[in-house]
């Protein structure tokens, strides 16, 4: 019983961060229905990013902060120089898709170029073991559940009650029609696009903190990011939260009933059904 | 249409151009490969190893090379292990740099050109995989312990301790596949109890799951087989979660320190044992031209594979002065048998044996303070 | 002593290989992706399954290398069958994500179930190829083969692509529901082109494995799902010569580089920094890969051609059958033939038709009339399949076709028109009219390959077929011109021939005079008209009250989705209750 309490407690550890992965890629898929999949080279410049910064003795805090703005940088930048002409001049799905494969092969292949193939660490933030009752976790940990939940109450509430969020809102349901009121939808989807990379370099500094990080850490964040918000619910913000949550916990149970290599084979297995039968998500609404 | 087929032929020249140059090479240079992990999550083991390569061509050139050759290495990559790469990469250095002799690294990678090596006549030497499968084979010769030496060392020292329960994780891999079923087995016949075995992917980093299992099992060692980082992660985890249970394996990379930070004291390897600090002339001189070029201690990767490269210097040298053609891989093998006792780097001599093993002094490491410190010896 | 110059010759032997088993590879993916309209980013994990089951039929199951490559391929093809039912019913936007999430689940079971594949390092030992006792165990020897194989498979795919299927496909990926109001099952043309694509894949996947004499699950993982996906994408989709193209120059380049002098532990990095970058600049700058879509039925051309000599321009024959009959449809039977009663859908909480009837008596037009928004479309879509009702029932000449699929309509004698005409645009008049006739041989892949003599001969009596109705329409002079270049009146003479084409019975109109001036407004009322006197029945939805007085005989006045008046035009038009409702006063 013990057991699945420290696993249970685990995966809502786990599922904070996967709550936070997915709510960055959701809120740019949600509005703009770009599969960004050049989401993970940002992750790892985030995380390069912040390791540079340290290693040129810069303190951790505005380290932080160096990595948010590079993501967002970058992310704003990809959008308004690849996405958005390619939209313009009516490309295809798969095309917009494969120029972000292209984007997230190169920028990863730059980031081992210039920086090499081994793991670094970050170091800074006080990594001790806590333990209550049977369950066990690290300082980190709890930084990251605080941290996570709390940019995701910030999200919500800038998406609720500001003009800007009102917006994007408006756009993520209708884009036509917000169009037709007024709404600059070219901004607005570089306006997510920040917000996105923002929120996902926040991702990358808790996560780098915990496991140190390689030019390839991009590509399982990219997954974690987009399995949430399918599972959980296409357009429904809310429905990246608890897909991320879900996904947490069913990583860490699932070992209660089959080895533990079948892990990653029934979280695709479980995409692949939820696409099936309600590629909308557990609470996912079609967008007009 | 026609503007493209011009465009591919045009490719299709350079790249006929390009290789026959490569060709002509200079015909006085003995050029050997290696095929090693340069990319990837083990990568810092082809770094080392290439490391410890160079180091041995610059000086065995500086004395002016092997039997009236300069020697030349041509580093390939098979990404950390994956077959394909060292497929191709064993095409390319048989047909374009036309070795006799190659390097090889990591178990999957090895196995996987044995069948051509032994079609082609190239002679493989492996340094660092450990997969008990890489015995007799023809063409193979493994300069590193494997498995089925080193595993059973480690546990029977647990066991003489007076440990009982085993719980093991293993990453889904040939070499850890293999140790992990040889550590169970062994394990087993001594009379311990094994509660409970984890096979992770390859590669992965969280393993707060399996290591809660492990402490709900309370076993009183763990053995964790996996190579490069996968080790670190595991390591990590288990003691974030509290556990306090000895944990041994079969690696530790040069890096592991910086994903376990201080989890990893503790730790108990078998492996040869490569005394940085070794009266041996040979051996300190190797060690202080390695750490003024690269600022670290080598490890015994780059030792076997500074050692393999003075290996072929040797077989170069026996098949030149018996009139016989270096660029021919089974001269080269035939020339092991002449004397299957050749200098080691580890001080002494290191004899090979039929079964494509080798005889090499092995000890137990412990980790304490982020290094491994010597606690047990074994003569090999 | 080895020879050394043999060795040279070996290597490039090699690439070659590599490159023809890489442009099989794409020229599969493309017939699913380019002529399917069909995203897999699942190919890499068919080519791993194929060489699986090839390789273990060999090694365990005591097949000859010959007959391991039939079974992959028939087993992977079968299982692609299974598969391509759930793609097709996903949506396009979900599509790529639904196939990635197979190609993960596909690799990491193979990997997970290492006691089967290997794992990780795979299965070492296959048997090298061996046909009628000549072994190819080096890639000199293997190259004759695999050029062999390759010119096989293109030689398959163009076939296929060039043929009614192929037609059939690029309407498909013009317009679905077009296709499908031509009597074209659309799911199982996708379904067959999937099949057919994942079983090369598979083939191919076979005969690679016996060339390396390996093969393990990484053969198929996501970056060479991607990696066949780019091929294609670059080279020009709907083009095989492009994925030619497409897949020598992703295979070549990154040897070339290879040669490059420079420390190993870069040049992996170096080289996905380049093809990443290639990648981004062909997809900004040149989507459409490097050649463009190639869809040619030569043979067509050049028999219309030869035909188009020999006869002569007919335009008093008309609205006959092609065959000379005067139509069918001439019923002995009085009575409606069509007929729909209590018919009810709603969306959601609207109810956009209840209780909606309507009879369609042989030979004579009827119009469905009713202010905008009634549900008129809506009724039309119900009553042809597009559409399933909630309630109510349709017959007919008796029988209950209420829950027939929109494609079989046309086999049993129903066609309809579109509002916004949905010609294929990006195929010539001849091949728009080809497409619309029913039960082509040329359309059914076992014909194509194993009865040729017979296709061919239909073929060109179709093409005979098309021109009798090319006449009708007046359309001789544009039969190559690609539609999308016609005039909006003569896109929907062409729409209009393309119906006749079908030789249904029953043609139901929708707005077929809408957004043209009244010279062609007259033509247009003309034609109706002389298709009901050779038997035709037909229905028009219309809002041009003088082309409903002037041809109809019966109307059916529609509003707020029910039928709220029958009659003849005088008698509806002369209500001043129903002028209120119309004209919304």
């Amino acid at each position: 019983m013990g057991l699945f309490f420290q696993l249970l407690a685990r995966g809502l550890i786990t599922g904070s961060l996967y709550a936070l992965l997915g709510v960055s890629w959701g809120i740019i898929y949600n509005t703009t229905r770009t599969f960004h999949f050049a989401h993970g080279f940002i992750y790892t410049l985030a995380a390069y990013m912040v390791l540079l910064s340290v290693d040129l003795s810069i303190p951790l805090l505005p380290s932080l902060l160096i990595g948010l703005a590079a993501a967002t940088i970058a992310g704003c930048a990809i959008e308004s120089l690849a996405y958005y002409p390619m939209r313009q001049k009516d490309a295809s799905q798969l095309s917009i898709f494969l120029t972000s494969v292209g984007i997230m092969i190169a920028g990863q292949s730059l980031i081992h170029l210039l920086f090499g193939p081994d793991s670094r660490p970050l170091k800074g933030f006080p990594d001790k073991t806590i333990s209550i009752g049977t369950i066990t976790f690290t300082t980190v940990d709890l930084l990251t559940v605080v941290a996570s939940w709390g940019v995701i109450i910030i999200l919500f509430s800038f998406l609720a009650r500001t003009k800007g969020g009102m917006k994007i809102r408006a756009v993520a349901s209708n884009p036509e029609k917000a169009t037709f009121i007024g709404i600059n939808s070219k901004m607005v989807f570089i306006l997510v696009f920040g917000i996105g990379s923002f929120i996902l370099a926040f991702a990358a500094f808790l996560s780098t903190l915990d496991k140190p990080a390689n030019p390839n850490i991009g590509l399982h964040a990219l997954l974690i990011s987009f399995i949430t918000v399918f599972l959980g619910g296409v357009g429904n913000l809310g429905g990246a939260v608890i897909g991320g949550i879900i996904l947490g916990l069913a990583e860490s149970l699932v070992i209660m009933i089959l080895p533990t290599q079948y892990k990653i084979v029934i979280t695709f297995f479980i995409l692949f059904m939820v696409i099936l039968i309600r590629p909308e998500g557990l609470m996912g609404k079609k967008q007009a | 249409m026609k503007k493209w087929t011009y465009v591919c032929l045009g490719m299709l020249t350079v790249f006929v151009l390009t290789t026959s140059l490569c060709l002509a090479g200079d015909s006085k240079e003995f050029k050997f490969g290696a095929i090693l992990a340069m990319t990837g999550s083990g990568s810092w083991y082809g770094m080392t190893m290439e490391r410890g390569i160079n180091i041995a061509i610059n000086e065995i050139n500086a004395s002016g090379g092997a039997g009236g050759y300069k020697f030349a290495c041509s580093v390939e990559d098979h990404k950390s292990g994956l077959t394909t790469p060292a497929q191709n990469a064993f095409r390319k250095l048989t047909s374009i740099d036309k070795v006799s002799a190659i390097l090889s690294s990591f178990s999957a990678p090895t196995l996987s050109i044995m069948a051509m090596a032994k079609q082609r006549k190239v002679i493989v030497f492996n340094g660092g995989a450990s997969s008990p499968k890489l015995i007799n084979i023809p063409f193979l010769h493994n300069t590193r312990m494997l498995g089925n030496d080193i595993v059973p060392f480690t546990l029977q020292y647990l066991w003489d301790k007076g440990y009982r329960t085993m719980a093991t994780i293993y990453a889904n891999q040939t070499a850890p596949i293999s140790l992990n079923e040889t550590g169970v087995k062994f394990w087993k016949k001594l009379g311990g109890k094994v509660v409970s075995q984890q096979m992770h992917e390859t590669g992965a980093t969280d393993f707060t799951s399996e290591a809660s299992v492990i402490k709900a099992k309370n076993p009183d060692i763990i053995f964790c087989p996996s190579t490069g980082l996968d080790v670190g992660y595991v390591i990590k985890a288990i003691r974030k979660m509290g556990i306090k249970a000895l944990i041994c394996g079969t690696e530790h990379s040069g890096d592991m320190e910086k994903v376990t930070g201080s989890a990893s004291e503790g730790y108990l390897f078998a492996s040869e044992f490569f005394d940085v600090n070794s009266d041996d002339p040979w051996t300190k001189r190797f060690v202080s031209t390695f750490e003024a070029k690269f600022n670290v201690k080598p490890d015994f990767y780059a030792a076997n594979y500074y050692e393999l490269t003075y290996i072929l210097k040797d077989l170069v040298s026996r098949v030149v002065a018996r009139g016989g053609n270096p660029f021919d891989g089974s001269q080269l093998e035939k020339a092991i048998w002449y004397n299957p006792k050749f200098r080691s780097i580890y001080g002494g001599y290191i004899k090979f044996k039929k079964n494509g093993t080798c005889e090499k002094p092995v000890v137990l490491f412990e980790i304490r303070n982020g290094k491994p410190v010597v606690i047990k010896k074994r003569r090999g | 002593m080895r020879v050394e110059s043999g060795l040279t010759v070996e290597y490039l032997a090699h690439i070659l290989n590599l490159a023809f088993t890489f442009v099989a590879l794409t020229i599969s993916l493309n017939l699913i992706l380019g002529y399917g309209g069909m995203a897999s980013m699942a190919h890499g994990a068919f080519f791993c399954i194929g060489g699986y089951i090839s390789a273990m039929a060999t090694m365990h199951w005591g097949c000859s290398f010959f007959l391991s490559v039939v079974l992959a391929v028939i087993a992977t093809s079968v299982l692609g069958g299974a598969l391509a039912a759930p793609f097709i019913r996903v949506q396009e936007e979900y599509l790529i994500l639904f196939t990635i999430a197979f190609q993960m689940v596909v690799f990491y079971l193979m990997l997970s179930l290492y006691n089967i594949t290997g794992g990780d390092s795979g299965i070492f030992g296959v048997p090298p190829v061996e046909i009628f006792g000549f072994v190819a165990d080096t890639p000199g020897k293997f190259l004759p083969i695999m050029t062999v194989f390759m010119i096989i498979v293109f030689y398959v795919s163009m076939k296929v692509t060039n043929s009614p299927i192929g037609r059939v496909l690029k309407g498909i990926r013009e317009d679905d529901m077009a296709v499908a109001s031509l009597g074209k099952n659309v799911i199982k043309f996708k379904v067959i082109i999937f099949m057919v694509g994942t079983g090369i894949a598979a083939g191919i996947g076979g005969i690679f494995a016996h060339y390396t004499e390996f093969i393990s699950p990484s053969i198929g993982n996501l970056d060479q799902s991607i990696l066949i996906i780019a091929m294609v994408v670059l080279g020009g989709s709907a083009n095989l010569w492009g994925s030619a193209l497409g897949a020598c120059l992703l295979i070549i380049i990154p040897e070339i580089l290879n040669f490059l002098p420079g420390a190993t532990d870069i040049i992996v990095p170096l080289r996905g920094f380049i093809y990443g970058v290639l990648l981004i600049l062909f997809m900004r700058f040149r989507p459409e890969g490097l050649l463009p879509e190639y869809f040619n039925l030569k043979s067509s051309k050049k028999r219309v051609l030869d035909l188009l000599d020999g006869v002569p321009e007919k335009k008093s024959e008309l609205f006959r059958s092609f065959e000379g009959n005067p139509g069918h449809g001439t019923a002995s039977k009085q009575g409606p033939i069509l007929e729909a009663r209590g018919i009810s859908k709603s969306f959601g909480g609207l109810k956009a038709v209840n209780n909606f009837f309507l009879e369609l008596d042989s030979a004579k037009i009827t119009a469905l009339v009713g202010p905008n928004g009634c549900g008129k479309t809506t009724a039309f879509n119900l009553i042809t399949g597009f559409l399933k009702p909630d309630n109510g029932k349709i017959f007919f000449r008796g029988k209950n076709i209420t829950n027939l699929p929109a494609h079989k309509m046309p086999y049993i004698g129903i066609v309809r028109s579109w509002q916004d005409v949905r010609i294929f645009k990006g195929m010539t008049v001849m091949d728009n009219l080809l497409i619309a006739i029913q039960n082509q041989s040329g359309e059914s892949l076992v014909k194509l390959f194993f009865m040729p003599w017979y296709v061919k001969k239909e073929q060109t009596d179709n093409v005979k077929r098309a021109l009798f109705y090319l006449d009708t329409m007046g359309l001789r002079r544009k039969a190559f011109e690609i539609a999308r270049n016609l005039s909006y009146a003569e896109q929907k003479l062409l729409a209009m021939g393309r119906l006749l084409a079908t030789e249904a019975e029953v043609l139901l109109l929708d707005e077929p005079s809408s957004g043209v001036d009244p010279n062609w407004v007259e033509n247009f009322m003309d034609i109706i008209k002389e298709l009901a006197v050779s038997g035709k029945t037909i229905c028009i939805v219309e809002h041009n009250l003088e082309v409903v007085r002037k041809i109809s005989d019966i109307v059916f006045f529609m509003a707020e989705g029910r039928v709220i008046a029958k009659g003849s035009a005088e008698e509806l038009m002369s209500d001043p209750k129903l002028g209120e409702i119309y004209f919304g006063v």
